[in-house]
Parts: structure tokens; C-alpha cells; sequence
């Protein structure tokens, strides 16, 4: 049973998170003409690398959206990484 | 479709106690919940904020639940919506959770029945799984005793988790 | 008598008996060494051939005596006999065996051994059918039998709980290292399989100058001093991720053992080793045994296995054992097992060892082919294995994260060694200087020999020769996992303690490969077979997935409702007796004539608010929200980014910066989770805040032509004339002093009212409708009301490609010019296939029985092939006749055709209609 560092709480059970995405891909701005080879690898290409990843993942209790680095192979946390900044 | 209202045994009397080697949980019924998000929300209340493994005191105060919201309980009454002043997004929420109370020298035990717990690492939001379950777990009033709010319909999920776990305290 | 106690020790006498026959032991006695004590040697039968067997050992690795034990009431099966420790009044049985070990009338099986081999039953009952023997087969195969009694109370603790330092095994090795770790201020636990600590310390004459027990409980004592915990008859079977270490906590016989998962700071592994037995014709004999099982069964238990021993080891561990043994009165004699081939005479009963042609006449053999390192643990947890030359052992290689093995898990078999490696791991030191240096402990290399004569066995319980290994070889089974399935090799309980280094180094040898090429099979938790109650807990019957409670429960309850699980709240299906059939078309009627009541509770409200939560909101529909007028209604969905349909559900402007998604009642969680990625991936999430609000408010809808009249007897100020709030309008007001939401929507069809009250007032909400005469209704009459309006439920009359135009929802696709989730995916090569399945009603004759859901509707010819399938099929009490709903290929261009629909075998016929069967200009909807 894993434990990830939830930016905001702290270290917490696995099952408080879900997978998300593998971090790096931005959404196309659909309001422009988009390939359907550009949109088919946003949608399908996943890079699926052994080691050191880079994963978005939330923590369902307190809903934050973060940055995982981790080991998929060793399983090893490597940091977090908030997409949000603290309250002034 | 099957008829399985005999498989659950209908809703319990809240106001029964349970004891159990070193604890007691009982229901408690709180006045008002009002949930407040905001880019300031951990800001927006006067009272103390419950989170962990802090003890929070008293019947009025705050709990810390994510970057940007608190719930508030028995806080001064507020309009739903949004409040573009003071940039507030504001639900009452009264009816939404249910509410137990667990103390005793093994509550810190029985709770470890349920998750991972553990007051030698702190977290700001009081909000995790327990049993399976989405609460919000803090210390109040004493370091003995804690509160769980669980969601309305889930009470039932909640209190046959907590007591059938008190059966194996000794 | 060949085996015997030598000395009473001190504890309790006990009664028990095995197999119908009565015997005493003695406390702290397992059943293996209470029935060895009493002579008995034979204590089960092998699972193939049904040979007699006696125990191989004294601890976890024995494969032979597995037995069902009663006591006060409770029956186990399958309890090995060397770890079951012994109770007052226990009956034990031999499985697999009857009537006894000793006298089995399967035994005969054995004489068929030639034609039993590997692949035996693939191979003989693949033709015709498999399915025909399997029956007969599983009967014969399978250990113990579970009893129908269910067990009052039987459930199993689970605890989470931590330490800085676990240590894994209370033997010479683990007590030393945890010493240090707890005498350096860590939080340390131990945790020993047995009841008593010690493991190993007792096979030797003198630790650090004192007797084994003295310095068993020195270092206990300390232990204890410096605030350690000691968990003695707990088993750590299995260690997960990030140093979480599964501990199985036993009790008296009968009682549920604890789970308690340890999260450890740091792991100390000090598992031991075990003896490997030595592959040679006739080796699985009662009475062979290995070295250090008869010596622990000495040391523990005062009991000699045999008196005229034949000790045949090839290490030097036998030199301590044989002075042991002798010193307790047997007559041991020393044979080197790699001097030449070995082969045991004797059938039940031991008669004598013959090698190179002389005869030694013992009734006990005692062998050992090295020492194998308990390394499972170590791989569970990510570790890597390096082959010893030297030691002829895998031995723990690479570290996984936070774990170090000492003492003879780790290969340091001489005692000094050991525990100067044990308490530098105990102080976090590296490992003390000279630890590397060549081990006195020193053995020949003593493999099987592929094409010896003689049935030699590798798997004990599983029977799996030395034979069957060549076998595999020659059908090319050849990589370890496929042996391992082949032959059964390693999966019998023990999982190949005793087995699996003899296979993979007899599958080396007929390979020509050096073992460590040869690998070995994956070690996977648990390391003992543990009962499965340990893995369920509480969780079971009310706590299995509970479902969510409706405020109106017990009202419902008292209404005579049938109540089942949807969507993961318990929901009135139908109220009152007589069955669903002749139920659900009664409310139907009644609702489409009056007015029905429903408890729409679990229907979502997720608040969106904030300065952006239009743009937001307009983001996440597949429709158009930004034009929502404020008190005004939408129905729409929201979509995956491959613009497949995830949700429907209908959004109320309640103003400028506040919407509430009404989302399907099993998706809130979900579309909760959807909406937060989104708010904080790609927008603004200081300008959008979502609230779940659902669980506070109950959800009362009130639908049929009298609704309005009904909602009149509420006295309510707020004006539900069709002008005033037509169909898709939403106001707030209150009722009884408390907040009230009313939205004009339906689900059946029919002129509906949603209202909405905090859950606390829902019982006095839904009594003041009961007295103005709504009747309540349940879900499945609801479900039929919408089918015959032809309105879908998603998932179920929509699958994982249906995308919104294949519904009929079409505009937003072409004409909405902002972005929202999904929006370039409604335009890629299989979003334009003109073959896309879309939704359609299917019309039967009337007075036809209605089609059967998930029949296809399939083109015509020879070779008829599927162009959809019916997703919903009601008996209509409405319009009195059958309606289906279903996806088909060019559905929407097919209206009034003809089509063939088949289900198992047999084919009807049916028209193509539109979906909505009721209503269809929707005078009623509107009123």
C-alpha cells in the first residue's frame, strides 16, 4: 500500500488518489483547426515509461490536482509538485 | 429487480450510545454547516481551524478541508451563492453530514481500524477516507476524543463500520 | 516405537486424537510433535498417489501433514500439522486420507504412477471435452473439505499500525538487531512466528558462551526494557509497497486471527533458512525427515524422531546435529550423500538405507542438501537474489527500499557472523568488517540427477517426481513458470519450500545451464497460507459497499416498499404486496392518470460558482449553457474528451455566477471528480468553485396530470401556473418556513414538479404530499414511464461509443462555436461514419410479447451479422402494448423498415420507429 505527499495535506493513503493524466500534455485550443493526428495523440499517445514519471494526480478528499513524480518500477516517491499557489 | 429491504436492517435509533473497552461514540447533532470556498477561504472565518492532529475547542470554529474551503460550524448565518465581495462561494450545508463523536483512551485504536492515522504526521485538512468512507476526522475538546462527519446517507455506513470495529477492542 | 519424547517438559498434559485414535501431549506441543511424542508417524497422504507421509520438518516448509481439525465445535481443514499448535480436546483427521493416513483406500492410485504422470490429465480428457471429466476430477482433487457450518463471530481484525524498525523473525539473528535498534531510542517491533522466541538459537550448544535459553530471554528482557514490542505466533506473510508489512496475529484455535498492517520505518529481515531435502529414490518415505527438524523437534519438544538414525548431510551443519541427537540417546550414523547413490527401503514403515551397495539397516533418515535462505519476503518487496557459489543459494542481493536481511536469510549461517551483521542492521551500521570473508559453514554441491533410477521426489505433497521434471523438459517446458504449471511443481501449500530449488536445479542440469540462469519462479505474498478472512475483515454482508441511506427510508419502509440497490443507493423499486409484475404497472397507470410521488433524492446538485463559472459550465456541456436564461432549465450532457457521452443531466441558472448540475443519481461522485480536473486543468480555479450539495436535500418529484393540483394543497405563495413556471423553469421559495426548490422537470413524460427540501424536512415534505394524494411510486415504474417517452438512461441504452448525435442531439456539433470537453472528437473519421449506431424505438405487432433486451437486430441472408441491439424493452401499461428502445447502424435513416431481431436462436420481426412512444408532441410534458 502506497502513500503519496498530497501538496495541501500531507502524506495520505493511496486510495485517497486517482490517476488523472501523465503530466505534459496541454489541451489544443479547439477553437482552432486541429489535425486529427494532433488531436488523436493528445487523446491516445501515452508515453508509459518505466523509471522516473511525471503523473498528474488528484487527492480525491481535498480535490487538489498536483504533480507526481515517482519510480514505476521501484515505486519510490519522489516529490509532489502543486499547480497551485498558496492564498495570499 | 430483487427485494432487498430485508438484507439491510432499517435506519437505527441516533440516539442510542455505544460503549466499548475504552471508548464511547455516540451521534451528535450540530445546528449549522456552512461550506465556504474561495482563494481566501482558510482566511474567511474568525473562528479556529480543526485540522491535523491539532485539538479544536468549543462549539463554534472551522474545519480546514482543502487549499480554498472550510466548513464552518455553527457559524454566523450566510446567503448561498456567490459572494463577489468578499470573493466567497457559500452553501448551507446543515442537513449534508452526519456527526459522531468517539472518546476514550482507544479511540485513537479503533480508528486505526479504519485508516492510516497517525498524529505524528500532521496534515491542514481534515478531510480522508475512513472505512472507505469521505469524512472529515479532527480532535475536539480533548486529545481523546474525535469528531467524524460522514455524508447524511452514508450514517448507517458509517456507525455499523465504527461499533463492528469496537468489537475487537479489549 | 521409533520416534518418542526423551523427557517430559514441564506445561499441562492435553487430550487430543487423530484420526479416531486417542493420544496425550503436552502444552506447547504443534500436533506434529504431540503425535511424533506418542510414535505416530504416518500423518497424511501425498495428493496425487495418496503415499503414506509423515512430516517433513517442524515449521512452515512441512508439505505432508495437513490435517482437519475439530474443537468445541469448529472444523478447519487443511491445518499443518508442524504450525497448528496443540489444544486441549482436539480432534484431528488427516485429509485427503480415509479412513486414516495410515489405512487409506486410495492408496492403490500409486500403483498407476506410471501412467499418472505430468500433463496427465491434460493430455487423457481433452477428447472429447474437457467440461465432461471436470466434475468428476474436481471432486477428487482439493486437500480439505469446508465444513457448512458458518463460524458465529469469526471475523477478523484488521489494524493499520507503525514502528521505525520491524524485524522479521525472533531467532538469534532478529532478537539481536532489534535489541540494538530499541536500545538506540527507535520505536521497534519484532514480530516471531512461533510462541516461544528463539528460532534457531536452541540447535546450537552455546550462544556467546551461555545456554541457548538463558540468552533467549537476556535478550528478550532487554528488548523489553528498551520499549520494544514483541509479537510472538504472528506471521509476517506478505510485505507491499512503501514498507507496508502484512502481519497474521493467531489466537486459540477456532478464533479469527488479526491483520495488522505494519508501516515500517525501515525492515530487518531475520527469516532463517531451511534445509533443502536430498532428491533419491524412495526420499518421500515416512520417517525421512531433514536435520533441523528433528533437531527443533528435540530442542522445542523433548521429542527424538527416531532411534537408529542414518543422518546424511552434505553441510557442515550436520556435525552439531549428529552430536544432538546422539547425546539423546540415538544411534546416528553419518552417510555423504554425494559419495554415491542413495536409495530408502521400506514401505510404511522405514527398514534401511542402501548406498553403493552396502545396506544400513535404520528406521529414521535425517537429510539436508544445504541451506536455503527464507528469501520470500525480500523478493515481495522488490529485492534482487545473487547466486552463492560457495553456498550453493540464492541470497539476497540488491536491497529493496529500507530493508536489509541478516543472519541466515542472509547466508551468514556461522553464529558470530550473524549477529555482528544482525546489530550493525540494528544500529543502521554497514555491515561490520569481516563479514564477507569465506563462511566456515561448508558443503559438497548436491543436485538431482536427471536419468538415476528410482521414483525421487522434488514436490512431496504435489507429487511431482524427478521424472516429471524430465518430462517437462522434453515437451519444452522449459522456463521455470511454465514447470511450474506443467507439473504442479511448487504450488502445493508449502509453494515450493521444499521443492523449488531441487526443480529449477534439476531443469539446470537437463538444460545444461548453470543454475542462476535457470532463474526462479516469482515469490508472491503470502508466505503461509492464510485464511481469507484475513483479506475481508468487516468487510462483508452491511459493510461490503454499503449503500447510501435515503432520508425517507423508514417512511418508505412503512409504505411497504420493495427496496434494491441502483446506483449505489437503496431505493424503493415498488411499493406494496403482490410482486413487481402486477405492482410497477399499477403505479404506472395511477401516475399516468393522478399523481405519482417519487423520491428522487440521490439525483446530483453540484453547485458551480464564481465569476467564471458560465465560461466553466459552457466548457463542460456538449449544449449551449451560456444562453441559459437565470430561473431556467437545460437538459444536456456532458461528454469524455473522446466526445462519448459520460453523463446526462439537466443545469438550472439560479444566477449570473451560480448553476446547479442536476447529474445522473449514480454519477454524482464521478462528475464531481470530472468537474474538479477540469476547473483546475486548464481554468482559472480561484474563479470557479463547485460545491457538492447533494446529500443535504431530498429531492420529492411529483408527476402525473393532477401534480399541480396536489402541489395546491401546500399552500404555497410561489405562482406553478404553465405560464408562470412552464416546463424547464426553476424557482426558490419556502414551504413551512423552510427553503423550498421547485423545478419543472420531467422524467416520465408527464407535467412534473422536482422539489427540493433540506433532508432534515423531507418526512414532513413527503407526508403533506401523501395527504394531498400522491401516491408513491418506485423506480422501476419511473424507468418504464421514461422508456415510453424514449428517454434514455445513459449506460444503459448508451454503450462506450455512443456520441450525442447518435441520439438525435445534433446542434451543438455543428453550430456551437466555443470549446467544450470532447468537442474535436465529435468530428474525427469514426465520429463521421455514416454506419454509427443511433437510437431508435423498435415496434412490435400488438398483442406480441415484448423483445428481449440485448437481442440484435441483424441484417438479413445466410450469414446474418449484427447492426444493434435492444438496451430497454417494457411491457407499456400505458399503451397496452410491448415498446423497445435500441442502437442500430443508420438507425435514423431506417424509420418504418422492417427488421429481423434475434435472440439465442431465434429471430422476430420489428419496425423502426422514433423512441418516443408517448406523448410524442408533448401536450402532456408542456401542461
Amino acid at each position: 500500500m502506497q502513500r503519496f505527499p498530497c501538496p495541501f495535506c500531507g502524506l495520505r493513503d493511496e486510495r485517497e488518489f486517482l490517476f488523472i493524466a501523465e503530466a505534459g500534455k496541454v489541451r489544443p485550443d479547439t477553437t482552432q483547426k486541429i489535425s486529427d493526428e494532433d488531436w488523436a495523440r493528445y487523446l491516445h499517445a501515452i508515453r508509459n515509461d518505466k523509471g522516473a514519471v511525471r503523473e498528474v494526480w488528484m487527492h480525491l478528499t481535498c480535490g487538489e490536482l498536483f504533480v507526481l513524480e515517482r519510480d514505476s518500477v521501484t515505486m519510490e516517491v519522489i516529490r509532489s509538485i502543486p499547480l497551485r499557489t498558496e492564498a495570499a | 429487480m430483487r427485494d432487498d429491504s430485508q438484507r439491510w436492517a432499517p435506519p437505527r435509533d441516533r440516539g442510542v450510545e455505544v460503549t466499548a473497552p475504552g471508548i464511547t461514540i455516540r451521534s451528535l447533532d450540530i445546528a449549522r454547516l456552512t461550506l465556504i470556498s474561495g482563494p481566501a477561504a482558510l482566511n474567511a472565518t474568525k473562528f479556529a481551524l480543526a485540522d491535523w492532529p491539532g485539538v479544536v475547542e468549543g462549539d463554534n470554529y472551522a474545519i480546514s478541508l482543502r487549499r480554498d474551503r472550510i466548513l464552518e460550524v455553527n457559524g454566523p448565518a450566510r446567503s448561498d451563492g456567490w459572494d463577489a465581495g468578499q470573493n466567497l462561494a457559500v452553501s448551507d450545508v446543515t442537513d449534508a453530514y452526519t456527526h459522531v463523536e468517539i472518546t476514550g483512551p482507544s479511540a485513537l485504536s479503533l480508528l486505526n481500524r479504519g485508516t492510516e492515522l497517525d498524529p505524528a504526521t500532521p496534515s491542514r485538512s481534515a478531510a480522508r477516507l475512513l472505512f472507505g468512507l469521505g469524512v472529515f476526522l479532527y480532535r475536539h475538546g480533548a486529545s481523546d476524543t474525535y469528531r467524524i462527519h460522514a455524508g447524511s446517507a452514508q450514517d448507517e455506513a458509517l456507525w455499523h463500520a465504527l461499533t463492528d470495529a469496537a468489537k475487537h477492542l479489549t | 516405537m521409533t520416534s518418542h519424547r526423551v523427557s517430559s517438559p514441564a506445561g499441562k498434559t492435553l487430550k487430543f486424537s487423530f484420526d479416531g485414535k486417542s493420544y496425550m501431549g503436552v502444552e506447547g506441543d504443534t500436533l506434529a510433535s504431540a503425535l511424533l511424542a506418542n510414535g505416530v508417524r504416518i500423518m497424511g497422504r501425498s495428493f496425487k498417489y495418496h503415499r503414506p507421509r509423515g512430516p517433513w520438518s517442524a515449521w512452515v516448509d512441512d508439505p505432508n501433514a495437513i490435517m482437519t481439525v475439530r474443537k468445541g465445535g469448529v472444523e478447519l481443514p487443511n491445518c499443518p500439522a508442524t504450525t497448528t499448535y496443540l489444544e486441549d480436546g482436539m480432534e484431528a483427521r488427516a485429509v485427503n486420507a480415509w479412513p486414516s493416513a495410515a489405512f487409506d483406500i486410495k492408496s492403490g492410485l500409486d500403483l498407476l504412477h506410471r501412467w499418472l504422470g505430468a500433463g496427465f490429465y491434460y493430455k487423457t480428457f481433452m477428447w472429447p471435452d474437457w467440461h465432461l471429466f471436470e466434475p468428476a476430477i474436481r471432486k477428487m482433487a482439493g486437500l480439505g473439505h469446508v465444513t457448512e457450518d458458518v463460524l458465529d463471530g469469526y471475523s477478523a481484525d484488521q489494524i493499520h499500525d507503525r514502528c521505525d524498525v520491524l524485524v522479521i523473525g525472533g531467532g538469534p539473528a532478529g532478537l539481536a538487531a532489534a535489541r540494538c535498534a530499541a536500545e538506540a531510542g527507535q520505536d521497534v517491533c519484532l514480530v516471531e512466528d512461533h510462541k516461544r522466541l528463539g528460532g534457531g538459537a536452541r540447535l546450537s550448544e552455546r550462544i556467546e558462551g551461555k545456554r541457548p535459553d538463558a540468552w533467549v530471554i537476556e535478550e528478550a528482557t532487554a528488548l523489553e526494557q528498551a520499549g520494544a514490542r514483541i509479537l510472538t505466533h504472528a506471521t509476517a506473510f506478505g510485505i507491499y509497497d512503501h514498507q507496508m508489512v502484512a502481519i497474521i496475529e493467531h489466537g486459540p484455535f477456532g478464533t479469527a486471527p488479526r491483520l495488522r498492517r505494519m508501516r515500517a520505518g525501515r525492515i530487518i529481515l531475520a527469516t532463517g533458512a531451511l534445509d533443502r531435502p536430498i532428491t533419491f529414490a524412495g526420499n518421500d518415505l515416512p520417517g525421512i525427515m531433514s536435520v533441523t527438524g528433528a533437531c527443533t523437534y528435540l530442542a522445542q519438544h523433548k521429542v527424538l524422531v527416531g532411534r537408529s538414525i542414518a543422518l546424511a548431510s552434505n553441510n557442515s551443519f550436520a556435525d552439531g546435529a549428529a552430536t544432538m541427537l546422539a547425546g539423546a540417546g540415538a544411534e546416528v550414523i553419518r552417510i555423504d550423500p554425494t559419495d554415491g547413490a542413495m536409495a530408502a527401503k521400506g514401505g510404511k514403515r522405514m527398514l534401511a538405507l542402501k548406498q553403493n551397495g552396502v545396506t544400513h539397516a535404520v528406521e529414521t533418515i535425517l537429510a539436508s542438501g544445504g541451506q536455503t535462505p527464507l528469501v520470500h519476503l525480500w523478493r515481495h518487496a522488490g529485492g534482487k537474489l545473487t547466486w552463492c557459489e560457495t553456498r550453493q543459494a540464492f541470497l539476497p542481493g540488491t536491497n529493496p527500499m529500507r530493508m536489509v536481511a541478516v543472519g541466515a536469510a542472509n547466508g551468514s549461517f556461522d553464529m558470530d557472523i550473524a549477529l555482528a551483521e544482525a546489530r550493525a542492521a540494528g544500529k543502521s551500521e554497514a555491515r561490520p568488517q569481516g563479514s564477507d570473508e569465506p563462511p566456515r559453514y561448508h558443503l559438497t554441491p548436491l543436485w538431482p540427477s536427471p536419468g538415476s533410477k528410482g521414483r525421487q521426489w522434488i514436490d512431496f505433497q504435489h507429487d511431482v517426481t524427478l521424472k516429471d521434471i524430465e518430462l517437462a523438459a522434453r515437451e519444452n517446458y522449459v522456463s521455470v513458470e511454465h514447470l511450474k504449471r506443467y507439473t504442479t511443481l511448487g504450488m502445493a501449500s508449502d509453494q515450493g519450500k521444499t521443492s523449488n530449488m531441487a526443480g529449477l536445479a534439476a531443469m539446470a542440469t537437463l538444460q545444461g545451464k548453470p543454475i542462476p540462469e535457470v532463474g526462479t519462479t516469482t515469490f508472491r505474498p503470502p508466505f503461509v497460507p492464510v485464511p481469507l478472512e484475513i483479506y475481508h475483515g468487516h468487510h462483508k454482508g452491511q459493510h461490503w459497499n454499503a449503500p447510501k441511506r435515503l432520508a425517507l427510508e423508514a417512511e418508505h419502509r412503512a409504505a411497504g416498499a420493495a427496496l434494491g440497490e441502483y446506483g449505489g443507493w437503496l431505493r424503493p423499486a415498488w411499493y406494496g404486496t403482490g410482486g413487481m409484475a402486477s405492482r410497477v404497472p399499477e403505479e404506472v397507470k395511477m401516475a399516468r392518470h393522478d399523481a405519482g410521488l417519487f423520491d428522487a433524492s440521490p439525483l446530483g446538485k453540484i453547485e458551480v460558482m464564481g465569476p467564471d463559472a458560465e465560461h466553466f459550465v459552457n466548457f463542460i456541456y456538449y449544449n449551449t449553457i451560456k444562453s441559459l436564461q437565470l430561473g431556467r432549465i437545460r437538459y444536456g450532457f456532458m461528454l469524455s474528451e473522446g466526445g462519448i457521452v459520460y453523463d446526462d443531466g439537466v443545469i438550472a441558472r439560479v444566477d449570473q455566477n451560480r448553476f446547479i448540475i442536476s447529474c445522473s443519481s449514480s454519477h454524482v461522485d464521478g462528475v464531481r471528480t470530472h468537474l474538479e480536473a477540469w476547473r483546475q486543468d486548464g481554468n482559472d480555479p480561484d474563479r470557479i468553485f463547485i460545491h457538492d450539495t447533494t446529500q443535504n436535500w431530498a429531492t420529492l418529484t411529483v408527476t402525473g396530470p393532477k401534480a399541480r393540483d396536489t402541489l395546491g394543497a401546500l399552500g404555497l405563495t410561489a405562482d406553478l401556473s404553465k405560464d408562470a413556471l412552464p416546463h424547464m423553469a426553476f424557482l426558490e421559495t419556502t414551504w413551512a418556513g423552510t427553503p423550498l426548490r421547485i423545478a419543472r422537470v420531467s422524467f416520465s413524460g408527464d407535467l412534473s414538479f422536482e422539489l427540493s427540501i433540506r433532508r432534515n424536512k423531507a418526512s414532513d415534505l413527503w407526508q403533506a404530499l401523501r395527504d394531498a394524494g400522491a401516491a408513491p411510486i418506485g423506480l422501476e415504474a419511473m424507468a418504464v414511464m421514461r422508456a415510453e417517452k424514449g428517454y434514455i438512461m445513459i449506460g444503459k441504452d448508451t454503450d462506450g461509443e455512443t456520441m450525442p448525435h447518435d441520439l438525435g442531439f445534433t446542434v451543438p456539433r455543428e453550430k456551437k462555436t466555443a470549446a467544450f470537453v470532447g468537442d474535436r472528437s465529435l468530428h474525427m473519421e469514426v465520429a463521421n461514419d455514416p454506419a454509427r449506431k443511433q437510437l431508435v424505438g423498435l415496434a412490435v405487432a400488438d398483442g406480441a410479447p415484448m423483445l428481449p433486451i440485448g437481442a440484435h437486430v441483424v441484417t438479413d441472408g445466410t450469414k446474418p451479422t449484427s447492426l444493434g441491439y435492444v438496451t430497454s424493452s417494457y411491457e407499456s401499461p400505458t399503451l397496452d402494448h410491448a415498446i423497445a428502445i435500441g442502437l442500430v447502424e443508420k438507425g435514423h435513416a431506417r424509420m418504418g423498415e422492417i427488421v429481423t431481431v434475434w435472440n439465442q436462436g431465434e429471430t422476430r420481426e420489428a419496425v423502426i420507429t422514433s423512441p418516443v412512444f408517448f406523448d410524442p408532441d408533448g401536450e402532456r410534458l408542456h401542461a
